[in-house]
């Protein structure tokens, strides 16, 4: 990084026309191509060398010299003069004295204008980057959705397809049992896997119970066939947060009841 | 405080300035508000401040066609009175410049014919919005005398510099006020570094030459000159 001080006395230098050393020059000249500070210097520099020309005084050249000037400037090649009425068209250079004033009012109206408009961008960014980041969480939640739906209906074809072999291993001294699985997520859903259910006639129909921890009524889960070796795979949407104190399955009329019949067929083990 | 002498030389540029005023017999009258700046003002020094400030307002007012601006822009018209004004109000400092450069008063002369002639060839070398014309005029012949001292071509421009706002050139009474404080402070400054200032502008030597004329270390010349530089130009801030 190059600091400023240490072209301050060659600065002063060149401003006066004395600096001679021809390496300090190059060096200085590559540094002032590329710093806007030190040409600005410069100039201030140059500018209070000019005050040294300005104290000179002394007595008056001759008269000579004005008609000397005049006469040449009688033969010089020029443009012909334009009318008075355009000249006077030029700005009066009072109202120019004004110029960087109104340069810099103007510069300032237009930095608050800038500063204004940065302000309104980077709250629009900050909405902006808010709201991405919640459509990024909710398409998270999304594919975590949409994972779990995929693996469910892998299990559900997996034990509904045709070809599957469906074996219960029990105790070899007992005959199969009747069983069934629940797998239960509050507002997401409900998979049932049954085995060695005693099929039933044309109109009845088995229907699954959710028995709620807080004591209210059984809410239906759905009804559901078996197959002719008693096998049967159901899968219902869930809606409700109920948190289940047991799942119970009874044997209703076709089309389901409102209320479980009574008995329980099959309940929670033990 | 101004002594009566003074301020009688003050209301004399005044009334230069327009407040007097011709009748239609050819009769010299005041204007009214050297009228009014007479009869209400009971010291020297009070009268002069008021013609000051009359003088400011009637600039303020109306476009002053003697501006140094409104002179360059008649001249890039080609109006030849224009620079017969221009040379007639600046001729004092482009000579004295040449003269204390080169220490000859037909090579000072030269330069002064080649300082205006280039001015009426190029007006448009000097920007009225950056520069004020005294002190164009007075770097101009500085460095055209250096050339000549040197033997060098003459340069086809000069550089660009900054002056402080806080010195009025372009106001007659205002620029001689100006020189006078420069003076003084270049006068103020210590003699070494004042010496060294000199040698390097307006003898146009390098730092080499003047450590050498000197017997100084370059390190010392150095120093000297920016500080020298800088104690001037704080006195105008």
């Amino acid at each position: 990084m190059t600091d400023h001080s240490q072209y301050a006395e060659t600065l002063a230098l060149y401003a006066m026309g004395a600096l001679d050393n021809r390496e300090e020059r190059v060096e200085l000249e590559a540094h002032l191509q590329s710093c806007v500070e030190c040409r600005m210097e410069l100039d201030a520099l140059r500018g209070d060398a000019a005050l040294l020309a300005l104290s000179t005084v002394g007595p008056m050249p001759p008269q000579r010299s004005r008609e000397r000037l005049l006469g040449a400037i009688e033969s010089e090649p020029r443009k012909a003069p334009i009318s008075r009425k355009f000249v006077l068209g030029v700005l009066h250079p009072r109202w120019l004295a004004i110029a960087p004033v109104a340069a810099t009012l103007l510069l300032a109206i237009f930095s608050l204008m800038l500063w204004r408009e940065d302000a309104r961008l980077r709250h629009n960014l900050d909405k902006a980057q808010t709201t991405l980041s919640t459509q990024s969480q909710q398409l998270q939640e999304m594919q975590s959705i949409r994972d779990q739906i995929q693996e469910l209906q892998l299990i559900r074809d997996l034990v509904k397809a045709r070809n599957a072999v469906h074996m219960t291993l029990v105790a070899s001294k007992w005959p199969a049992q009747p069983q069934a699985k629940t797998i239960y997520v509050p507002r997401k859903g409900l998979l049932l896997m049954a085995n060695n259910l005693q099929p039933l006639p044309g109109d009845k129909v088995y229907q699954l119970w959710l028995v709620p921890a807080d004591g209210s009524a059984p809410m239906s889960f759905g009804t559901f066939k078996t197959d002719p070796s008693g096998n049967a795979v159901m899968h219902h949407p869930v809606k409700t947060d109920k948190r289940p104190k047991s799942f119970a399955i009874t044997i209703e009329p076709e089309g389901g009841s409102l209320e479980p019949t009574m008995p329980v067929v099959m309940g929670p083990a033990g | 405080m101004i002594s009566t002498q003074q301020s009688a030389r003050r209301i004399r540029e005044t009334r230069e300035q327009g407040l007097v005023q011709t009748t239609a017999n050819g009769d010299a009258r005041l204007s009214p508000q050297a009228d009014e700046l007479c009869n209400e003002s009971s010291t020297p020094s009070q009268t002069y401040l008021k013609g000051k400030r009359l003088m400011r307002r009637s600039r303020t007012q109306a476009p002053n066609l003697e501006d140094d601006g409104y002179l360059i822009a008649r001249m890039r018209a080609g109006d030849k009175d224009a620079m017969a004004t221009v040379y007639d109000r600046y001729r004092g400092i482009v000579y004295a410049v040449a003269l204390r450069v080169l220490g000859n008063t037909t090579a000072a002369e030269d330069v002064l014919q080649e300082v205006f002639l280039r001015l009426w060839r190029n007006p448009n070398g000097f920007d009225v919005e950056r520069g004020k014309l005294p002190a164009w005029l007075a770097v101009s012949a500085r460095n055209r005398s250096i050339d000549v001292l040197r033997q060098r071509p003459p340069e086809d421009h000069i550089e660009e510099f900054a002056i402080s706002s806080n010195i009025d050139l372009e106001d007659g009474l205002a620029r001689t006020e100006a020189v006078e404080k420069i003076r003084a402070v270049i006068s103020q400054l210590p003699n070494e570094q004042r010496k060294s200032l000199e040698m390097a502008y307006f003898d146009g030597m390098t730092h080499s030459e003047i450590a050498a004329k000197t017997g100084e270390p370059l390190g010392t010349v150095k120093t000297r000159i920016r500080t020298g530089l800088l104690t001037l130009r704080k006195a105008f801030q």
